[in-house]
């Protein structure tokens, strides 16, 4: 539905308009955003189950780290043979589809983990994500306004 | 330099007031929820016993003043925010060096023999070198070479987050290097060939010369990138780390974007008058793409003194390093 029609180099290739570059956009923009949402957040999240305050602790949350790095290189490595092979292969549609599947998959078993997580709150009170996200935002906020002070006054003088 | 205080202070002011309205909600989190006594004296502590320290003095500042209300564990958050923008600012040419890897590199070994054995490799899997490189390095990183510097240096951390860091920046000038020689033996081989306004064959020679830069940024990236997202987890503020720990990323956003700025800048600043532009031509043969190597080395050269520079007068936060 999609698809545009077949075109190579001698022929001219019907540029994407309309509905479609916005389903085109849409989608690459919701990528970055998912991207950016997991990596941004899985290192820190797994770095605060480790104890700190121990020496042991803070070897394993090294490992952690490097480990993390390991699998972000495992996940590549099958991105670039065998989703690549299926891409050249069976179609750009069967690829895209079996990174979603993927993604759908993890969901549950990174759910799976919840009671185990250190920094849950066990009675699973909404109070968690609000302290979060209004940590953040005042982070955001503070970084935002050092940022936009500073500019002003580079500007001014 | 008196404005710049004022910003500063200005800055932490901000950071206060709107930390008022949800300190115990961000202290919970960061205390043990099985210890609910706990939350009151970190506060306590906090507020009362400690004293600032004395480098980036003029923040102390806003301790001082009754009008600000800033707790002395704010200013010191903010000065770890401080300390940490310049190594984070000097990460932004080795991710500019990495972006290499994914335009420029792959678009050489596209023109070269791709073939192993009776598989031909398409472009698309070249990123599959600094992937396995990093895979085979991350557990050895992690076994043999931490465990051995531990008991080398007789420190809990072996090798510092900086030291590693500053690590894989040397490797990226060295990779830079490999990258140009590299492309120097590729025109070469083009050349001798009979090859240069050919660009539909491929060359006689075979992509596996292109795993030599791949091998170098690929365990530069084990170094920097694990040892950032270490760096920035155990030195930000507790408020602070997924923020900080996402730093990383930032950084890399930047070094992409700032590559494809010096592309730009590159052909406009060669390109005047009689010459062509380095980096355009008929086609890939054409290009000055070794001297567009040699410049990234330098680059990355002269950021390292400058992150030397930063990192040599770093004090690490106490907490996770010493104790």
């Amino acid at each position: 539905m999609l698809k545009p029609p077949k075109c190579d180099r001698d022929s001219e290739c019907e540029e994407v308009n309309g509905a479609k570059a916005a389903m085109l956009f849409v989608g690459l923009y919701l990528v970055a955003l998912g991207v950016g949402g997991i990596k941004g957040s899985l290192p820190a999240h797994g770095g605060e189950q480790f104890d700190e305050t121990t020496p042991s602790g803070r070897k394993q949350r090294s490992t952690f780290f490097n480990y993390f790095i390991f699998c972000l290189s495992c996940g590549a490595l099958i991105a670039v043979t065998f989703v690549v092979w299926i891409e050249d292969n069976k179609g750009w549609q069967w690829g895209f589809a079996i990174s979603t599947i993927t993604i759908f998959l993890s969901i549950p078993v990174f759910l799976s983990g919840s009671p185990t997580y250190k920094n849950k709150i066990p009675s699973g009170s909404p109070l968690t994500t609000i302290s979060k996200v209004s940590s953040i935002s005042n982070q955001v906020i503070f970084l935002v306004n050092f940022f936009t002070l500073s500019m002003k006054k580079f500007v001014h003088c | 330099m008196f404005e710049f205080e004022q910003v500063l202070l200005a800055a932490v002011v901000n950071s206060c007031t709107y930390k008022k309205n949800s300190s115990s909600a961000v202290v919970n989190m960061a205390s043990s929820p099985s210890n609910p006594h706990s939350e009151q004296e970190t506060v306590k502590a906090n507020t009362t016993t400690e004293t600032p320290t004395q480098h980036l003095k003029f923040l102390n500042k806003a301790v001082t003043n009754s009008s600000l209300e800033c707790s002395v564990e704010e200013v010191e958050d903010v000065k770890v925010v401080l300390k940490v923008l310049p190594i984070f600012a000097c990460t932004i040419i080795f991710n500019c060096c990495l972006a290499q890897l994914s335009t420029f590199s792959v678009e050489q070994a596209a023109s070269m023999n791709t073939k192993l054995g009776s598989l031909k490799v398409p472009p698309s899997s070249l990123p599959f070198f600094p992937v396995v490189f990093i895979m085979i390095l991350a557990p050895i990183y992690d076994h043999i070479i931490i465990p051995y510097t531990r008991r080398a240096t007789k420190s809990e951390m072996g090798i510092t987050h900086l030291q590693r860091i500053g690590f894989g920046l040397v490797l990226s000038i060295v990779a830079m290097a490999v990258a140009a020689l590299v492309e120097i033996k590729r025109k070469r081989v083009a050349t001798e060939s009979g090859q240069l306004d050919d660009p539909t064959k491929p060359l006689p020679i075979t992509f596996l010369w292109i795993a030599f830069q791949y091998l170098f940024l690929g365990s530069a990236d084990i170094f920097t990138l694990g040892g950032l997202m270490e760096y920035y987890f155990s030195e930000a503020p507790i408020r602070m780390r997924s923020l900080a720990t996402s730093l990383s990323w930032a950084s890399l956003a930047m070094g992409y974007y700032l590559s494809s700025v010096i592309v730009s800048v590159v052909n406009s600043v060669t390109g005047n008058g009689t010459h062509k532009p380095w980096l355009s031509g008929a086609n890939f043969n054409h290009y000055h793409l070794h001297k567009f190597y040699w410049l990234m080395c330098v680059l990355s050269a002269l950021n390292f003194l400058h992150y030397l520079f930063w990192a040599t007068r770093y004090k690490y936060r106490g907490t996770s390093t010493s104790n």
